[in-house]
């Protein structure tokens, strides 16, 4: 009976918690990964929370006390401010042209690169890389002289050309220097501003050549092999093999490319001191946003700025992730 | 050692790393009855002084950087000057400094600002560095009635120069005339005499004026075959040398205002306008690049054989319209102290008149106050100590505006020249002959929207300076109507 007591008091206390295995794993996993969470929160949480109330105000830091709610204004006066227009269509101009020309030039650099015959193969992955690991200020101004109209490299090889060229032809078609120098004066010039941009874009493509390369070395061999027992020529091995099989790459790369030109900034201002010269061909979105932020103390626009163009990219990339299934291929068969 | 001692080990590596992650990278500002340490850093780690306040002693933090001082060269005078004062003067004062590279100057100090913890001093400085911070310089006339200063030496012109909306904003302290610097070798080439020293006297027996620079440029602009451009056989493409430049110089009203003071706001307060005397200086310049071609174009001046813009010092420019701050740039001496310059002499000349009438955009720095400061009167006496020592005026390469000080200056410059031009003579006096014809309204005098009014200008002078086909007329009619329409948008800043 005694027995029957005590087991009675027994199973009407409650039982002493501990925590499984399980639990203190999570736990310990937890806390290693709370300096990231502290620095997601600190870095990144609350300045976006912070950037968002801040594009409701008319705050100016050098008057830091005298903020003050202004509702809508910020966006109203957004859509009505002309930089904001022709920053937005520059910077779409620039992504238009260089996203794809970017992608298809790393990827045919990356074809190049696989090709089995070619010898020197880690010597040709080293050089196309490097330029993506010098700054890009530097580079920037190695461009600029690069590109110089008057005495740069690049002006030089053209007018020695054209030089050559009619002194060998001239006598024969009775023409002499007609056109004076025909090396173009890159960014003093606003035809020329924009394709000079795009042409130091494609001095980055390193990182993209590597991906792609990656990818090409996942295809399966015997898929070749069996293309090539069905009859398929190079072209169509290209098209209906290598393509499909690394276009979760291509999607990649394509996103990063995407995610890239909504935060082109530093050559523009490097090369124009943050006015987008010449004549304005070199505002893109970034540079206004900035100016407006940081050269004119208006922050409230600077945010509003920033949070039109979250939306816009977020946009873009739910547009991407929506139409991937129809051209992404997954080997495995799920996303 | 367990899993356990491991996991503890790196859980106290967890807030080692948020630490290290979060370290501040500003000025600390750490104040108390107590002393107190604290120590500045700069965006780009240049090593400044650890200074510490002593017990009792009232802090004075000194922002460096907006303007010069935050070069290599300069750190080390200014660590003496802030040393010394700390040590002897007898207020109780310790100044702090807070030295940023000039390129993160303005946002530093915003941010600095923003965050409620700005300096008390801001300087030395020019009018263009104060203007992104309108509103926030102390008016120093209370402080000049209070402690006594005797600003009488400086003259109501100087003064008035140093007035920002109305507020005395500080005292004049360092001068930087224009001159037209002339390479000696170049003009000695073409058995061409000196420019002339005072306003009013002739060069080569002509009238100095624009065009009479305009026609000898034309004169010094040689070709690598020796042809000079007013030969029909001239080839531009081959300039070996150019007759004028303008080193460092990014804006209409700098050059523009040698040729006629004047204002893009008229005397209402609000509207644009285009000064006709600026057309003339605009279209003089468009002519001497486009045309004649006796002055390197945009491309052609950053190019790396012309030393990427710092053109005085390539030996390949007979004469530039340049100021005090520029001298520095013209020769160079190596580790030993022998000169490395690229050419043997050169000199000044007075600037040339318009219209007969001689107009010198002066520069002016000055140091200011913030508002915000918690210790204006011991910002001031710091401020007025600053001001006065010889040493930081020469580091600077200014010219100071208190005559008593111009005398070390000038025999300071005259060493540096003598080292870096063994033999040749620099007529000084031309910078002092300059400042009686000092521009009134100055060349960065206040305007309605400055930040995007002065970014317009920019651009347009960027532009005249890029295209060939610039149709000036046309672009300075829509300059204005830009600019109007900057004035009429609130002020950005």
């Amino acid at each position: 009976m005694a027995i029957v007591q005590d087991t009675e008091v027994l199973t009407t206390t409650a039982p002493k918690r501990r925590l499984t295995m399980s639990h203190r794993e999570a736990a310990w996993g937890l806390l290693f990964l709370s300096p990231w969470f502290i620095g997601l929160a600190l870095f990144y949480v609350i300045p976006i929370i912070i950037s968002f109330v801040m594009s409701f105000t008319d705050f100016n830091p050098v008057h830091a006390a005298d903020w003050q709610f202004v509702g809508l204004a910020n966006y109203q006066w957004m859509f009505s401010e002309s930089a904001t227009v022709s920053s937005f269509f520059i910077t779409m101009k620039l992504a238009v042209v260089s996203v794809p020309l970017g992608l298809f030039v790393a990827l045919g650099l990356a074809i190049l690169v696989n090709q089995k015959l070619l010898a020197g193969k880690r010597v040709f992955r080293t050089l196309f890389f490097m330029p993506v690991q010098i700054p890009l200020v530097a580079s920037t101004i190695i461009w600029l002289d690069f590109l110089n109209g008057s005495n740069g490299w690049l002006a030089y090889i053209l007018n020695t050309c054209q030089d050559i060229f009619l002194n060998f032809f001239g006598g024969l078609l009775n023409v002499s220097h007609p056109y004076g120098p025909i090396a173009p004066s890159w960014f003093q010039d606003t035809n020329w501003a924009i394709p000079g941009l795009i042409l130091m874009g494609l001095w980055g493509i390193g990182n993209g050549m590597l991906i792609f390369l990656a990818g090409l070395q996942t295809v399966p061999t015997e898929l070749y092999e069996a293309a090539r027992v069905d009859g398929a020529g190079r072209w169509q091995q290209f098209r209906n093999v290598t393509m499909p099989m690394i276009s979760p790459v291509f999607f990649y790369n394509l996103l990063i490319a995407v995610i890239g030109m909504a935060q082109y900034f530093t050559q523009p201002y490097v090369l124009s001191g943050g006015r987008g010269d010449p004549g304005g061909e070199t505002l893109v979105y970034n540079i206004n946003l900035y100016t407006q932020a940081w050269t004119y103390n208006f922050m409230g626009h600077g945010a509003a700025l920033a949070w039109l163009m979250f939306v816009v990219v977020l946009g873009f990339s739910v547009v991407l992730f929506r139409t991937s299934a129809r051209w992404v291929f997954y080997a495995g068969g799920e996303r | 050692m367990g899993r356990r001692g491991l996991r503890l080990i790196s859980l106290a590596a967890v807030p080692v790393l948020v630490l290290s992650a979060c370290g501040g990278s500003t000025a600390t500002q750490t104040t108390g009855a107590t002393g107190s340490t604290s120590s500045t850093s700069t965006a780009t780690g240049t090593p400044a002084a650890s200074v510490s306040v002593k017990p009792g002693n009232t802090k004075v933090v000194w922002f460096i950087g907006l303007g010069t001082g935050s070069q290599p060269n300069q750190l080390q005078v200014e660590t003496d000057f802030i040393n010394n004062y700390n040590d002897t003067n007898k207020d109780s004062i310790t100044i702090v400094p807070s030295i940023i590279p000039n390129a993160n100057a303005i946002d530093v100090l915003k941010t600095q600002m923003a965050a409620g913890k700005g300096p008390d001093i801001v300087g030395p400085v020019g009018i263009e560095g104060r203007a992104g911070f309108p509103g926030v310089f102390l008016d120093i006339s209370a402080e000049i009635t209070k402690q006594g200063t005797d600003v009488s030496v400086y003259g109501d012109k100087l003064l008035n120069s140093m007035k920002m909306g109305g507020a005395l904003i500080g005292l004049p302290y360092a001068l930087y005339s224009p001159f037209i610097f002339y390479n000696k070798d170049l003009f000695a080439a073409q058995a061409l005499p000196g420019l002339p020293v005072k306003v009013g006297d002739k060069f080569n027996g002509e009238d100095w004026t624009w065009d009479t620079l305009a026609k000898y440029a034309k004169q010094l602009t040689v070709d690598q075959n020796g042809k000079k451009s007013t030969d029909p056989a001239f080839n531009a493409a081959k300039t070996k040398q150019y007759g004028f430049d303008m080193q460092w110089v990014a804006d209409v009203r700098r050059f523009a205002t040698t040729f006629g003071a004047g204002a893009y706001v008229a005397a209402d307060g609000k509207t644009a306008q285009f000064p006709a005397a600026w057309g003339t200086a605009i279209k003089w310049y468009h002519d001497a690049m486009w045309v004649t071609k006796f002055a390197p174009n945009n491309a052609e001046r950053i190019a790396a054989d012309m030393a990427s813009g710092t053109t005085m010092g390539t030996g390949r420019v007979a004469m530039e319209l340049a100021w005090g701050w520029a001298i520095s740039s013209i020769g160079s001496v190596d580790a030993k102290g022998t000169s490395t310059s690229k050419f043997a002499k050169w000199d000044m000349g007075v600037v040339p008149t318009n219209a007969g009438v001689t107009t010198a955009p002066v520069d002016s720095d000055t140091f200011s106050i913030l508002k915000s400061s918690k210790v204006p009167d011991q910002a001031y006496k710091a401020m007025i100590a600053m001001e006065a020592d010889s040493s930081l005026t020469v580091t600077y390469g200014a010219m100071p505006a208190l005559p008593s000080l111009q005398a070390a200056y000038f025999t300071a410059q005259a060493a540096s020249a003598t080292a870096q031009f063994p033999g040749n003579t620099v007529t000084w006096s031309v910078l002092t002959e300059m400042l009686k014809y000092a521009a009134n309204p100055t060349h960065q005098d206040p305007m309605p929207n400055y930040t995007k009014a002065l970014n317009l200008d920019k651009s347009f002078y960027t532009a005249l300076q890029s295209s060939g086909s610039f149709n000036v007329d046309a672009e300075i009619a829509k300059l204005v109507t830009a600019i109007q329409a900057a004035f009429n948008e609130p002020a950005a800043s």
